[in-house]
């Protein structure tokens, strides 16, 4: 299976991401966690868009986010 | 050999460089040498004690270890010989000339002194054209023992060389080069062999026992980077006055991670005065730094200059060959006193620029601040206190600069500080105001040039007082992602890792640009190495390990003091290689197709310009013609008609610079030639450089 976001191997034929990008939405995870602390109610969805917007979040994050950001669109359709 | 012919009975020295020669000849010395030109290779006659020296030099290694079999796409390859340089390296013919020069010498010389630098290295060097070119008399070859190209030191060295002096450092360097060479031939082949498999066509691609580890570093920090997630948190200050001035205080949380935290804290303080509670004063020393090794140097010369670890390592040799400093390539962190400080400081007080500050320092106790890094060869660096007998080139006297002010600083006495912290509190809420200073200058003196002071002074305060409060502010500031390794940073890992050795860190650095694994200065992992790091990790993890290497560095320390036998160590190596190999080769398709796919997106990634201005559809990149070897710019709508492409200049690094041009909507890029930047718009017909020329 390959990577939604990259050509590389997904890390289990369950799984969406390659290692390093599920690396990311695991770190996206557990950032949202710390950034509802910090602000108190935050929706997924604009989390995502103001972690993609920060120019010091990585860009396998940013690539996650976009993905992501996909879901909602997909839940809406 | 006319001149030689003159000569019935000498002793042969064997230097490693030229210059060494041409140093040694001088100073053994009574009234003057003879020189003797072959070719390119220059030989001295020196009579000292009534004894008549030959001395000839090597151009560092004329010997080198290689595949008997030469099949460059045969693997694995475990047995290996060592050749003359010039017969695996076509391009080195000059090493032809002077190993036959040394050869025809060595028939007539009736003893043999190894004045190679005492090294493994130099060892390695002396050994094999004692071995090979001399027949057989690295048994019987005196060795010399010097750090410094000093005259005193020289005719000491020499009237104190003695038998067997490396034999341990001869094996353990000996073992490196066929270590090296089977991990690194076997592995590079192994990927060569499989990218080539892939039909994509023929590149060689390296990994090796050092390089392996180094990479996976910067990858490491690459996947660090591009998974960063930043976390929001917030900084407050207090605007206070006191006396005509305002004064800043820092919240004593230096973050706070909740937003409503930081509005209770504002409104809790609005209109609220503050009172000093408590004043802490701490008096502290700072001790002088510690001498010079290679590698505090290179770290140093690239903070302050910007200088590589090889420029770095380059620049320093050629101080050492003049005289005017020790020998380099040393991790050691001690002066022992039998350098002479009196002499060295005497010497450096006739200079006008350093008079003062040696001076000084000779009136003073003269005991060295000294680090725990011992190496059994040579001193740390230190000035020489010869006076340059040329100009010294900027780059040059940068760096001898640096090092006498560093020579002179570990001498100093400690620089003594105050910091002062005073507690504010603001109903409830405690704010700090910092100070810092420097009471006494000691050693900080003679190394202000090359050190950030952080001083900032503030008012006397009591407690008890009271202070107007002009406003909390708060600033919300998110993480910043891990810095990327520079050259520096990258060293320092290889060293707290301890893989690679001070002689061969820069390069293995240098060889990492090169080959296209990493980029830039603040250093970015390619795909390459990406693609390369994984296949390692599927197929031989162990390469990539720096456990494995750090044991391999372990038992070559052995080697060099005789406790190991070299044969348990390469046998051991080669059992290591041989599994991993046959792995790969069952996969080499696959692996090829993935490096090759790695290699693509690199080129496209660093020779990528900008969207063709001219189609609108296709991009801009740098490409090297097939043909001519020569590099222009090129649309990759080539094919469907579009005519656009442009000239580059064939000589300087090109930066890419993302920005375009007002008038013609082409890339700009930037030139670095000469060490000259040059920014320009790379459209021979914009309009910019029309409007330039109607102004001259």
């Amino acid at each position: 299976m390959k990577c939604n976001l990259c050509n590389r191997e997904t890390l289990t034929n369950t799984s969406r991401f390659c290692r390093y990008h599920e690396e990311s939405y695991i770190k996206l995870k557990s950032g949202y966690i710390k950034w509802q602390y910090a602000y108190g109610k935050l929706d997924w969805f604009i989390y995502l868009e103001k972690v993609e917007k920060r120019s010091e979040t990585g860009i396998w994050v940013k690539e996650c986010c976009v993905f992501l950001k996909k879901d909602k669109e997909n839940f809406l359709n | 050999m006319s001149i030689i012919s003159n000569y019935t009975q000498y002793t042969l020295v064997i230097c490693e460089k030229p210059d060494v020669a041409e140093r040694i000849a001088e100073a053994l010395k009574e009234k003057e040498f003879k020189i003797s030109k072959y070719g390119k290779v220059k030989v001295f006659f020196v009579i000292n004690n009534d004894k008549t020296y030959v001395i000839c030099s090597a151009l560092g290694h004329l010997y080198t270890v290689s595949d008997p079999l030469k099949k460059r796409y045969v693997y694995p390859v475990f047995d290996v010989e060592w050749f003359p340089l010039h017969k695996i390296n076509k391009k080195r013919l000059e090493i032809s000339q002077r190993i036959d020069i040394i050869k025809k010498l060595a028939k007539n010389a009736n003893s043999y002194i190894n004045a190679c630098d005492f090294d493994q290295e130099g060892e390695t060097i002396g050994f094999n054209i004692l071995k090979y070119a001399c027949g057989e008399k690295q048994n019987l070859a005196l060795r010399t023992k010097f750090s410094t190209l000093t005259n005193e030191e020289l005719r000491t060295a020499f009237r104190n060389a003695e038998n067997g002096l490396g034999n341990g450092l001869a094996k353990a360097g000996r073992t490196r080069h066929i270590i090296d060479f089977i991990f690194g031939i076997n592995l590079s082949r192994a990927l060569s062999e499989s990218y080539y498999l892939s039909n994509i066509g023929y590149k060689m691609i390296t990994i090796g026992r050092v390089q392996g580890p180094t990479i996976l570093f910067v990858v490491n920090k690459e996947v660090d980077i591009r998974t960063f997630v930043p976390l929001p948190f917030w900084k407050l200050y207090a605007k206070l006055y006191k006396d005509g001035s305002i004064l800043i205080a820092d919240y004593k949380k230096k973050r706070i991670t909740k937003k409503y935290d930081v509005q209770y804290i504002k409104k809790n303080c609005r209109k609220q005065n503050g009172i000093v509670t408590k004043i802490i004063e701490s008096l502290y020393n700072q001790i002088p730094p510690f001498p010079f090794n290679i590698g505090d140097l290179q770290k140093d010369a690239y903070t302050l200059f910007g200088y590589s670890p090889s420029q770095t390592m380059r620049i320093s040799e050629q101080l050492y060959l003049y005289a005017l400093i020790s020998y380099p390539r040393t991790s050691s962190q001690k002066l022992p006193p039998s350098i002479d400080y009196n002499k060295i400081l005497n010497g450096l007080k006739l200079n006008k620029l350093y008079r003062q500050n040696a001076s000084e320092i000779l009136m003073g106790k003269m005991i060295p601040n000294e680090g725990s890094m011992e190496d059994s060869a040579h001193p740390a660096i230190f000035p020489t206190g010869n006076i340059p007998k040329r100009k010294l080139s900027y780059i040059e006297f940068q760096l001898y600069d640096l090092i006498v002010h560093r020579f002179f600083a570990v001498f100093g006495e400690d620089a003594h500080k105050k910091s002062v912290t005073v507690t504010v509190d603001i109903a409830g809420h405690l704010f700090n105001i910092c100070g810092k200073q420097t009471l006494k200058d000691g050693w900080l003196k003679y190394y202000m040039k090359y050190i950030h002071i952080d001083e900032k002074s503030i008012p006397e305060f009591i407690e008890g007082e009271k202070l107007v409060q002009l406003s909390v502010v708060s600033e919300e500031k998110f993480d910043q992602p891990p810095s990327r390794y520079n050259q520096r940073s990258l060293l320092k890992k290889m060293e707290e890792e301890d893989i690679g050795t001070k002689s061969t860190r820069a390069d293995i650095i240098k060889m990492l640009y090169a080959r296209r694994y990493i980029s830039n200065d603040n250093i970015f992992a390619t795909d390459i190495a990406f693609s390369v790091i994984e296949v390692m990790e599927k197929y031989n993890p162990k390469i990539i390990s720096t456990d494995m290497t750090r044991q391999i560095e372990n038992n070559l320390e052995k080697i060099a003091c005789l406790d190991l036998d070299e044969s348990i160590v390469i046998n051991d190596a080669v059992d290591q290689i041989y599994e991993s190999l046959l792995t790969i080769k069952k996969a080499e398709k696959v692996i090829g197709i993935n490096i090759g796919q790695a290699f693509f997106r690199t080129n496209i990634e660093q020779n990528f310009l900008s969207s063709c201005p001219i189609c609108k559809n296709g991009t801009l990149s740098i490409i090297r013609s097939n043909k001519t070897g020569k590099r222009f710019v090129g649309c990759n709508g080539y094919s469907e008609g579009c005519p656009a492409s442009s000239p580059l200049p064939q000589k300087g690094k090109i930066i890419v610079t993302g920005k375009i041009c007002n008038f013609c909507s082409w890339p700009i890029i930037n030139i670095i030639f000469k060490n000259r930047p040059w920014n320009f718009c790379i459209n021979v017909k914009c309009e910019s450089k029309k409007v330039k020329k109607d102004e001259m």
